[in-house]
């Protein structure tokens, strides 16, 4: 009995230690998406502010702000089906039982959806080595493709845990996009 | 039946049917293409490239810059000033806060270029201020429901940008398409004004409010830097100075300089969830321009869009009539739909029948947006109409039937921007 009582407790434990790691590894890709956002406004602003009073225009600063945009669009992207925000059609009621069949159903194709980014978007991105932005020190624009696989993980994640019902929203009652 | 038609069918039935079960209408676009590539045979990598390709634009930018630089001045009391800027002007008239509330809408708009803040931030203290001074909640309700709708159309509307993102090649400057927004807002709030005049004047609500001669001064400082952001963006595209993105930022810096430093209406610590409310509306925005970007792409290659002008051109070649059927199916659509997946799938299905009658593209953007604006406030999914009933405590149905003289009015609005098209093409003809 002790025995088990132990293990249940050290699973439990470890559960715990893993969904915290899981969780503040979320909380990392939100931060940094905020963070991005300052950096491109950051940059664009110098740039109006460079060429206006010292006539000189970066040549990098299009494409770094490009390269975090996009960044920035698939972490955000990633972050709408934790929030579940994306826009739906929500005109028509069904009933409770067949709205527990299509959130199971629902989650299920995020699932498909996130494995397709992660797959075809790790192909994309191996065929991307190639290519690289000469104004950013001929970085591969593969780091840039990274973005989808990275994306791709996080709404697996979400997928996954969003079929077994776990709510990971983190904040609720934000304002609507129009 | 050849295998295009197959294919078309296809895809209607898996968006339609996904649709319908609240999958989220960017994944819906995202299946329908994949089914789509499956029959086609093309190797899935296309649609990761297709969507990074999508959001691989500068332009794009210039979306998450307006929101931020529009909630940070929004949440930091822009309403309030704007408000009591407008009661300056036109607060001593019988009837004249319904005139105030148009005006503190087009104003607000012209920061934020949102229809949903605009009805968030000005109807909290507008509708209060109305109902005090006796004016039926109904009444003021379905006003700032109606004169909100300004915000979708004047610069810097995100949604005009997402017009132009999804216009795709040989696409009207976003510049081009801010300045052909202004005389069109102009014209949408002299007639609000009038017309919610008139109405408060009939209702009997005459009371007015004047603010006190020490308090001017204050009144009119206050309301000149707030609405110094739209100067910027207006004044930076006139002069050529800036790009729209480039205005962005620099909105975005004026707005936190202005709010955290002078306003101090809240402290630098609201900041951060400021950020996280831009980063929720860009993540939906930006879920649906990478899904677009491979949607359009389908579009194309099954020549809907061709099909689509064949069939409006059949039923008349007058650009004045198929304007106008245009404008009344984006309304129907709008009803059960939001707002910027209905520009991202017409705006590519519609674009050769535009270039076919001739209609410039600029025109075309600004009747879309109103004929959608005006969707936003229609039952079953209007979302103006939802944060305005949820402000109030209002049950839909109810107001809907005080919205009836504001839909025909803004039906009125719409007509015009259509047949008076140098509305709209006037000043960017001019700044070219």
């Amino acid at each position: 009995m002790a025995d088990s009582k132990e293990t249940a407790q050290i699973q439990k434990n470890g559960v715990k230690w893993i969904s915290s790691l899981l969780l503040s590894i979320d909380k990392a890709f939100e931060e940094l998406s905020k963070i991005l956002l300052l950096i491109m406004i950051v940059i664009v602003c110098f740039q109006v502010f460079s060429r206006k009073l010292f006539s000189y225009t970066p040549t990098w600063s299009l494409d770094i702000t490009i390269f975090l945009l996009i960044w920035f669009s698939f972490l955000g992207i990633a972050m709408g089906f934790r929030e579940r925000i994306h826009l739906a059609f929500t005109s028509i009621q069904f009933s409770e039982k067949s709205n527990f069949y299509i959130e199971k159903l629902i989650s299920i194709f995020e699932i498909v959806f996130s494995l397709i980014l992660i797959v075809y978007g790790t192909k994309l991105m191996l065929n991307d080595f190639g290519q690289t932005i000469p104004t950013m020190g001929n970085l591969p624009i593969a780091y840039r493709t990274l973005a989808i696989p990275v994306s791709g993980v996080l709404i697996l994640f979400y997928g996954i845990f969003q079929f077994f019902g776990v709510d990971l929203k983190r904040h609720k009652g934000l304002g609507g996009g129009h | 039946m050849d295998y295009t038609t197959i294919e078309i069918i296809v895809l209607t039935i898996t968006f339609i049917g996904l649709m319908l079960i609240r999958v989220p209408i960017s994944l819906c676009i995202v299946a329908s293409t994949l089914v789509v590539f499956l029959m086609e045979d093309f190797g899935l990598e296309l649609i990761s490239h297709k969507m990074i390709d999508g959001l691989n634009n500068y332009a794009l930018l210039t979306i998450p810059f307006f929101i931020l630089a529009g909630q940070i001045m929004g949440e930091g009391g822009l309403a309030k000033r704007l408000i009591r800027f407008a009661l300056l002007g036109f607060g001593r008239f019988k009837g004249g806060l319904a005139m105030v509330n148009c005006l503190a809408c087009l104003l607000f708009g012209n920061i934020s270029g949102s229809a949903a803040a605009d009805m968030a931030s000005v109807g909290t203290v507008m509708i209060p201020q109305m109902v005090k001074k006796g004016y039926s909640k109904e009444f003021a309700t379905s006003l700032t429901i109606s004169a909100s709708i300004q915000g979708v159309v004047v610069p810097p509307s995100h949604n005009l940008i997402l017009y132009a993102l999804a216009y795709g090649a040989s696409a009207p400057s976003i510049n081009a398409l801010f300045l052909a927004g202004v005389f069109p807002g102009f014209v949408i709030c002299a007639i609000l004004m009038i017309a919610g005049r008139f109405l408060a004047i009939k209702n009997g609500y005459t009371v007015n409010e004047i603010i006190p001669k020490e308090e001017h001064g204050k009144v009119i400082f206050d309301g000149i830097f707030s609405i110094m952001p739209c100067v910027i963006i207006l004044g930076g595209i006139f002069t050529g100075w800036f790009t729209a993105t480039e205005a962005g930022a620099i909105a975005c810096l004026y707005a936190f300089i202005i709010t955290f430093f002078f306003y101090k209406d809240i402290s630098i610590k609201e900041f951060w969830p400021i950020i996280l409310k831009t980063l929720r509306i860009c993540s939906l925005v930006f879920f649906l321009m990478a899904a677009s970007a491979a949607f359009s792409y389908v579009l194309t290659i099954l020549r809907i869009p061709d099909m689509v002008t064949a069939l409006l051109l059949g039923i008349s070649s007058n650009p004045l009539i198929l304007l106008f059927i245009i404008a009344c199916l984006l309304i129907l659509l709008s009803a059960p739909m939001d707002m910027a997946p209905l520009i991202m799938i017409m705006t590519p299905i519609l674009k050769p029948v535009i270039l076919n009658m001739h209609v410039d593209p600029l025109h075309f953007g600004i009747i879309m947006m109103l004929s959608l604006g005006i969707g936003l406030t229609i039952p079953p999914h209007g979302a103006v109409l939802f944060i305005g009933c949820a402000l109030t405590d209002t049950p839909i149905g109810r107001a809907v039937r005080h919205m009836v003289p504001f839909y025909a009015i803004l039906f009125i609005c719409l007509m015009v921007i259509i047949y008076v098209p140098q509305l709209s093409l006037y000043l960017p003809h001019f700044m070219r």
